[in-house]
């Protein structure tokens, strides 16, 4: 046995501990589930997309990415707030609540933004590869293979870390952005006095910017990270500042992507037409390795991303369905689970290897994708935490009601919009 | 001869219900059965709504008793009274008409929802639910949990007539007969309905129970665990993979955790705790009995992962000079279970370990002859701080069922028997691969 000195040191050690520590340490065990998906908005879509935005429209869209940001936030901490009370997945909620038709139809709205962009992460890996000039009928088919391996084997756990630290190569768009030298009293114009063009390629980068930002599969995953984590009601008032911060953190880096293409492309009229012309607003920052730093850092990203995009997906669906999970199964034991898991990301790395096609365009179509599908995913959740039965006392006030309806009613609208273009070619100003 | 042979709810449910001149009441929105008379539960009634295209606000509702049901055509239930001599109509908000307490909405508690095959011992979410008439009445026979039952809740049935017919497909007709139906049914507050039985849920093995709270979701898993005798819930709570365990521990109040940490043993609550935040760890440890603290507190001293950690700190050990007799007098008086006794171990007045004696030598032996004399001397041993992987190399070597566990002065502090640690010693890299 031992002695009772060292008892006595052991709970000494701790308690001199909690009273300096302990608030520090219940906010480190409830942080991350918010930072992390936040910070996985920056992808390759995402940055393919503020990089086209500042590009082609220059400061004109700032107002649109601090709107979005508001709602970011808000739809983020919903979701957060839907996982911490009822202690349930998305996926889950929607099937408990509604049925099987309402259930496949969410799910159904998943796989389709989720598999655009599972391609958007390989065209994004791609295109990061092509900037050292590899081929992408070599990488994609590779990655996907090295994808595969690692998340069945779960080697991906060492890679993630890996991964999660190169991406954040793309913070050096903030560095580059105090370089630059920016007109600031123009971009603070901007960010304030909406502008607005009616023609298709402002809208549909628009709806790209608010879909690249807040995705479908941001809430199912976000859920299930804060359900995973155990956190319940009690832990509101922490998810909330993780939330919150994770949002902002991601949007700043997003407002200096557009910032520093806006001030060094726009200018120069240059397009992104590959994804090395994004790496042109790093040059003033690194230098000669400011396409080394972009594409490592877009590599990194897509790589995580084409990983967790296609397994978020499989776990919703089988969550929905009732399909064993492979939580530590064996996949003998889950194999829908494991077929739905390997064709996401099959047919997502399918996709950008059709001929000729145009790997930005892919990324930014995919981010329309999104957006245009959000609102049906929102729709649920709006339904489920206005629930009394569910939630509690911890419905949604008005505000957030609002700021969630008007994000909705903006998307449809611009949907709308734009499909009445395409029917009335006369209605929207054309093209570029 | 009764109204229909067999039917799924989701087929019922979708009928029109019409009275003997053929007026229509609305379509069935629920069916309810009775439980508790009979092992299979008879339907006793519909609910039936009126339905509009127009209007989705709340319509008016009536409850139809089964018996009045007559016939089934096509998409029609027919009555065989009138539309006034059935009780009547309500509107919401006004309260809905009063239910016996015994009668089960099966579209509200079974559709949808997760329920624990206590056949299958796993965790599977209702898809349908199946009625076949049984001596006249329709019961409830089986719930639906399959792919089949899936596609035909979403109307797909053609597409599975389809694909058998012509490509030969056999999709799977997953059944779970009524009788290994576990609901695991939660009020408002968050406790476990008390109208479902859980007598054999609460019987099963503790390792089964875990698999089962870990395929639940954790408002569920919480309660269920909280209904658990604290002996089991303990046992079990030990099984859970350590990331639901946290989960579920998060979520219980500090007395109902502490009252399971004290029907454990010492290194089992010591396992448990390690695995709290620490001021929670420090809350707990402090209100435990004083006796059982102290001793989780020194298994908390050794570093995770070793020896010290999880040994178990009850054991036999007997002075040198006790005799086998008084030994073997002393065991039946203990009866100690059987890990406990797979080896004695034969100590000195400072508890350094001399020895080891098995049960075997003891029978054997002269009834007067000391331990000492009777003893293997030299035991293998590890010392506390020996990590898991020592523990397993010289058990494996030496081919031995416990070892005995030594502090820094060859003390005996405890002991690590294979078929109580297996989990710790062998443990392999047990985190998911799918989480972040």
């Amino acid at each position: 046995m031992s002695t009772g000195r060292s008892n006595a040191r052991w709970v000494g050690r701790l308690s001199t501990r909690r009273f300096s520590l302990q608030r520090l340490l219940i906010i480190l065990s409830v942080i991350g589930p918010g930072l992390i998906t936040a910070n996985a908005d920056n992808d390759a879509g995402g940055v393919t997309t503020y990089a086209t935005v500042g590009a082609t429209f220059g400061y004109e869209m700032i107002w649109g990415l601090i709107l979005v940001t508001i709602s970011l936030i808000v739809i983020q901490e919903m979701a957060a707030r839907l996982g911490t009370v009822t202690g349930r997945g998305l996926a889950d909620l929607i099937r408990e609540e509604f049925g099987v038709k309402p259930a496949f139809l969410a799910m159904l709205t998943l796989l389709v933004a989720n598999l655009a962009t599972t391609a958007s992460e390989f065209a994004g890996m791609a295109a990061s590869l092509e900037i050292f000039g590899v081929a992408r009928w070599i990488t994609i088919p590779l990655m996907a293979i090295v994808v595969w391996v690692s998340v069945t084997t779960g080697s991906y756990r060492r890679l993630e870390r890996i991964f999660l630290a190169v991406s954040l190569a793309f913070v050096t768009y903030i560095i580059s952005g105090f370089l630059i030298r920016p007109e600031w009293p123009t971009v603070l114009r901007h960010a304030v006095v909406p502008s607005f063009r009616w023609d298709t390629h402002f809208l549909l980068l628009f709806v790209g910017m608010v879909g690249t930002t807040i995705t479908p599969w941001m809430q199912f995953y976000l859920q299930a990270s804060v359900v995973d984590k155990g956190l319940t009601a009690q832990d509101l008032r922490y998810v909330r500042w993780d939330v919150t911060l994770g949002s902002l953190w991601s949007d700043l880096v997003a407002f200096f992507i557009i910032v520093d293409t806006a001030a060094t492309l726009f200018p120069h009229g240059i397009q992104i037409t590959q994804a090395g012309d994004a790496a042109r607003a790093l040059e003033p920052f690194a230098g000669h390795y400011a396409s080394v730093l972009f594409a490592s850092g877009l590599f990194a990203a897509s790589f995580l991303g084409a990983a967790i995009l296609p397994l978020s997906t499989a776990y919703a669906i089988s969550e929905a369905f009732g399909f064993e999970r492979s939580v530590n199964r064996a996949w003998r034991e889950a194999p829908i689970f494991f077929w739905l898991f390997t064709s996401i990301l099959g047919i997502g790395a399918l996709l950008p290897l059709i001929p000729r096609i145009s790997l930005v365009k892919l990324m930014l179509f995919a981010q329309d994708v999104n957006g245009f599908l959000l609102p049906v995913i929102l729709l649920f959740m709006l339904r489920l935490v206005n629930n009394h039965r569910l939630m509690g006392p911890h419905t949604n006030g008005p505000i957030y009601n609002l700021i969630v309806w008007a994000t909705v009613l903006m998307i449809v609208g611009l949907t709308c919009a734009l499909l009445a273009g395409s029917f009335l070619p006369g209605l929207l100003a054309g093209g570029k | 001869m009764g109204v229909v042979p067999e039917i799924h709810a989701s087929r019922l449910l979708a009928k029109t219900v019409v009275d003997n001149r053929g007026r229509r009441l609305g379509r069935v929105t629920e069916i309810f059965v009775q439980l508790g008379k009979e092992e299979l539960p008879p339907v006793v009634a519909l609910q039936v709504q009126a339905s509009s295209w127009l209007w989705r606000g709340p319509l008016p509702f009536r409850l139809v008793p089964w018996r009045c049901v007559q016939v089934l055509v096509r998409q029609y239930l027919s009555l065989s009274v009138g539309i006034d001599s059935l009780p009547p109509v309500a509107t919401p908000p006004s309260p809905p008409p009063p239910v016996p307490s015994e009668w089960l909405p099966v579209r509200r508690t079974l559709f949808d929802k997760q329920i624990v095959d206590l056949n299958g011992l796993r965790v599977v979410r209702v898809n349908d639910v199946k009625f076949t008439e049984i001596g006249d009445t329709l019961r409830l026979v089986a719930v639906d949990v399959g792919l089949r039952g899936l596609l035909r809740r979403l109307g797909l049935r053609p597409l599975v007539h389809f694909a058998e017919s012509h490509f030969g497909l056999r999709l799977p007709d997953t059944l779970i007969r009524w009788q290994d139906v576990q609901r695991i049914e939660l009020e408002g507050n968050g406790r476990l309905h008390l109208g479902v039985p859980y007598e054999r849920l609460a019987r099963l093995r503790p390792a089964d129970l875990a698999d089962i709270l870990e395929a639940l979701h954790t408002r569920e898993r919480t309660a269920l665990l909280g209904a658990l005798d604290p002996a089991v819930a303990a046992e079990t709570l030990t099984e859970v993979e350590p990331e639901a365990r946290e989960q579920m521990l998060a979520r219980l109040t500090p007395e109902h955790v502490l009252r399971l940490l004290q029907s454990l043993s010492p290194d089992d609550a010591a396992a448990i705790l390690s695995e709290l935040r620490a001021d929670r760890a420090t809350a707990l440890l402090g209100a435990m009995h004083p006796e059982q603290g102290e001793q989780v507190r020194a298994l908390l001293e050794y570093p995770e992962d070793t020896a010290g950690r999880f040994m178990s700190t009850d054991f036999m050990a007997f002075p040198r000079q006790m005799t086998a007799d008084e030994t073997i007098a002393t065991l039946r008086r203990l009866r100690p279970p059987a890990e406990e006794a797979y080896y004695l171990y034969v100590i000195d007045d400072e508890r350094h370990l001399l020895g080891t004696v098995s049960l075997r030598d003891l029978v054997i032996a002269p009834p007067e002859q000391p331990l000492g004399e009777i003893m293997h001397p030299n035991p293998v041993a590890v010392r506390a701080t020996d990590d898991r992987r020592t523990v397993g190399e010289l058990l494996a070597k030496y081919d031995l069922l416990a070892l005995p566990v030594i502090d820094e002065d060859g003390r005996l502090v405890g002991v690590v028997a294979l078929s109580e640690h297996a989990d710790e010693i062998f443990r392999p890299a047990r985190r998911g691969w799918w989480r972040s």
